[in-house]
C-alpha cells in the first residue's frame, strides 16, 4: 500500500464566502437594472447594457469563478495555496472595482470606467500571480489544471483589452472592433474554458463518476482556443468552432453521467445539464443571426450553470467551516440537509422560463427576477448560523 | 485486544458519513482494515479520489469516533492510494442508498 500525507491549504472561509455574497448581490443588481430599463435591448452599447454585462460577467460570473478557484485549485492540484490571505486583497479590489466601473457606464464617465476597471484589473492580476505560483509548484498536472491555466491567462487578457478600450475612449484611438475581441476573450477564454474544465471536475465529484478519462475535455481546450484565435484571423470559423465546443461539453457531461456511481441527479447537476442545453441553442441562434436571442441564451447558460454549481459548492464550503470539526463527536447535517432542494428547483424553473421569455420579450426578465427570490432563500438558508 | 473490540470499531465507523453522499465510509468501501498494535488502533483507509477536500475531515472524524473505545490509547489513520478505490468496493447497503438497482 502507498501511504499519503498531504494536506490541502485552501483560502480562509471568508474569501470564497465573500465572493459568493458579493457576486449574488451583483446578479440581483444586474437583473433588476435590465428589467427596469428594457429599452437597453435596443443596442449593445446602451449604458444600461454595458452596466448589465459587467455586473453579470465581471461581477457575478467572475466573482463566483475566482472565489471558487481559491477553494478548488488546491483540490485539483493537490497542493496548498501559496499565500491564502491574498484572497482578501483580491476580494477587496474586485468588490470595489465592479460597482465603480458600473457607475461609470451608467453615468457615461470614462474616467470612472477606467478607475473601476483598473481596480478590477489589479484584483485579477494579483489573483493570476497567486494562481501561477500555485501552478508552478504542483506535481499533479492534469487536463483540468491546464484549463485553469488558460482561464487565469484570459482573466488577464480580457480586462487588458477592456482597459485599452476605456483609455482610448478617453484619450483617442478608440476602435470598436476591439470590443468584439474583449467579449470573445471573456465569454470563451474565461467562461467557456472554466466551465468546461471545472465542470468536468465538479460533475465527476458530485455524481461520483468513475473511470472517465478527460480526453474530450483535452480536445475541447484546443477547440475553444482555436475559436478565440479564429476570431482574430478567420472570423467565419468562430461560430462553427463554438458549436463544436458546446457539443463536446455536452458529450463530456454525458460520459461523466453515464459512469456515475450516485444514480440520482441532484438539483445542481440538473442545472448544469439544462445550462448546457441553453449553450447549444445559444450558439445555434447566433449561427442563424438571431444575436439578441443568442446572447440571452448564453446569459441563461451562465446563470443556470453557475447557480447550479453554487448549490454544491456553497453548502460544502459552509459545512467544512462549521461542521467538519464536529464529525464523530455529534450529529451533523449532510449537505443535502442544509437546504431545501425544492427551493433550488423552483429557482431553476423560474430562471428557465424567464430566459425563454426574455429571448422573446424583455418582460421575461421579471420571471428571472422572481427566480432570484428562491435563489436568495437558498443562500440565506445555507449561510445562516445554526447549532448542529 | 479482543475481536469484539475490533467489531465494535467497525460498527462505530458506520457513523462516519460522507457529507456529500450521506452514506458511511464503511458502506462506501473506503475502510481497508482495522487492526490493533498494542493499545494503538490502526485504521487503513482511502478516499474516492486523490485530493479530496474531505481528506482531513474524514481522517479526523475517524480518530474522534474511535477515541472513545475502552483500552484504546491512540488511533492512527493510514490514508493510502493503493489499492485504488473502485465502485466495486461499495457494500450492498451503500449501493442501495446510492440508488443502484
Amino acid at each position: 500500500m502507498i501511504a499519503l500525507a498531504t494536506k490541502n491549504t485552501t483560502a480562509p472561509y471568508q474569501v470564497p464566502a465573500g465572493f459568493v455574497l458579493c457576486s449574488s448581490f451583483f446578479l440581483v443588481a444586474a437583473v433588476l437594472l435590465l428589467a427596469l430599463h428594457p429599452d437597453a435591448f435596443s443596442s449593445h452599447l446602451h449604458p444600461v447594457t454595458l452596466a448589465f454585462t459587467h455586473l453579470l460577467l465581471l461581477g457575478f460570473g467572475t466573482g463566483i469563478l475566482i472565489g471558487s478557484m481559491h477553494q478548488l485549485v488546491p483540490v485539483i492540484l493537490e497542493i496548498g495555496l501559496v499565500r491564502a490571505w491574498w484572497g482578501y486583497a483580491v476580494l477587496g479590489f474586485w468588490a470595489v472595482g465592479v460597482p465603480v466601473q458600473v457607475m461609470g457606464f451608467l453615468q457615461d464617465q470614462p474616467a470612472l470606467i477606467a478607475a473601476g476597471g483598473g481596480l478590477v484589473s489589479a484584483a485579477l492580476l494579483w489573483f493570476a500571480v497567486h494562481m501561477l505560483l500555485v501552478f508552478r509548484s504542483t506535481q499533479k498536472w492534469s487536463v483540468v489544471a491546464t484549463s485553469l491555466v488558460w482561464v487565469t491567462l484570459h482573466l488577464l487578457t480580457t480586462p487588458a483589452v477592456g482597459m485599452v478600450q476605456a483609455l482610448t475612449m478617453q484619450f483617442g484611438n478608440y476602435d470598436p472592433a476591439r470590443l468584439q475581441t474583449h467579449a470573445i476573450l471573456g465569454l470563451v477564454g474565461v467562461f467557456l474554458i472554466s466551465i468546461a474544465g471545472v465542470g468536468h471536475k465538479l460533475i465527476g465529484m458530485f455524481t461520483l463518476s468513475h473511470g472517465v478519462k478527460p480526453r474530450v475535455l483535452g480536445i475541447n481546450l484546443w477547440v475553444l482556443n482555436f475559436a478565440i484565435l479564429s476570431d482574430l484571423i478567420w472570423p467565419a470559423a468562430t461560430l462553427p468552432l463554438l458549436m463544436l465546443a458546446a457539443l463536446l461539453m455536452a458529450l463530456d457531461a454525458r460520459n461523466l453521467i453515464a459512469k456515475r456511481v450516485k444514480k440520482q441527479l441532484d438539483v445542481g447537476v440538473r442545472h448544469h445539464l439544462l445550462g448546457l442545453g441553453f449553450l447549444v441553442f445559444s450558439v445555434l441562434l447566433a449561427m442563424l443571426g438571431f444575436w439578441t436571442m443568442a446572447l440571452v441564451g448564453f446569459s441563461g447558460f451562465l446563470l443556470l450553470v453557475i447557480t447550479g454549481m453554487l448549490y454544491k459548492i456553497l453548502p460544502f464550503l459552509v459545512w467544512l467551516h462549521r461542521y467538519s470539526g464536529q464529525v464523530g463527536q455529534t450529529q451533523v447535517p449532510t449537505l443535502k440537509e442544509m437546504f431545501q432542494e425544492k427551493t433550488a428547483g423552483l429557482a431553476m424553473w423560474l430562471f428557465t422560463a424567464g430566459i425563454v421569455f426574455t429571448a422573446l420579450h424583455p418582460a421575461g426578465l421579471w420571471l428571472i427576477a422572481a427566480g432570484l427570490i428562491p435563489f436568495l432563500g437558498f443562500l440565506t438558508e445555507v449561510m445562516h448560523v445554526r447549532k448542529p | 485486544m479482543s475481536e469484539n473490540l475490533k467489531a465494535l470499531a467497525g460498527m462505530l465507523l458506520h457513523s462516519v458519513l460522507d457529507p456529500e453522499l450521506g452514506i458511511s465510509i464503511v458502506d462506501l468501501g473506503l475502510v481497508y482494515g482495522v487492526d490493533f498494535e498494542g493499545n494503538t488502533l490502526r485504521v487503513t483507509m482511502t478516499l474516492t479520489t486523490p485530493g479530496c477536500p474531505l481528506h482531513d475531515t474524514l481522517t479526523d472524524a475517524v480518530k474522534r469516533t474511535l477515541d472513545r473505545l475502552p483500552g484504546v490509547e491512540q488511533v492512527q489513520v493510514d490514508l493510502v492510494w493503493q489499492p485504488a478505490w473502485t465502485p466495486q468496493r461499495i457494500t450492498p447497503e451503500g449501493k442501495r442508498l446510492l440508488g443502484w438497482r
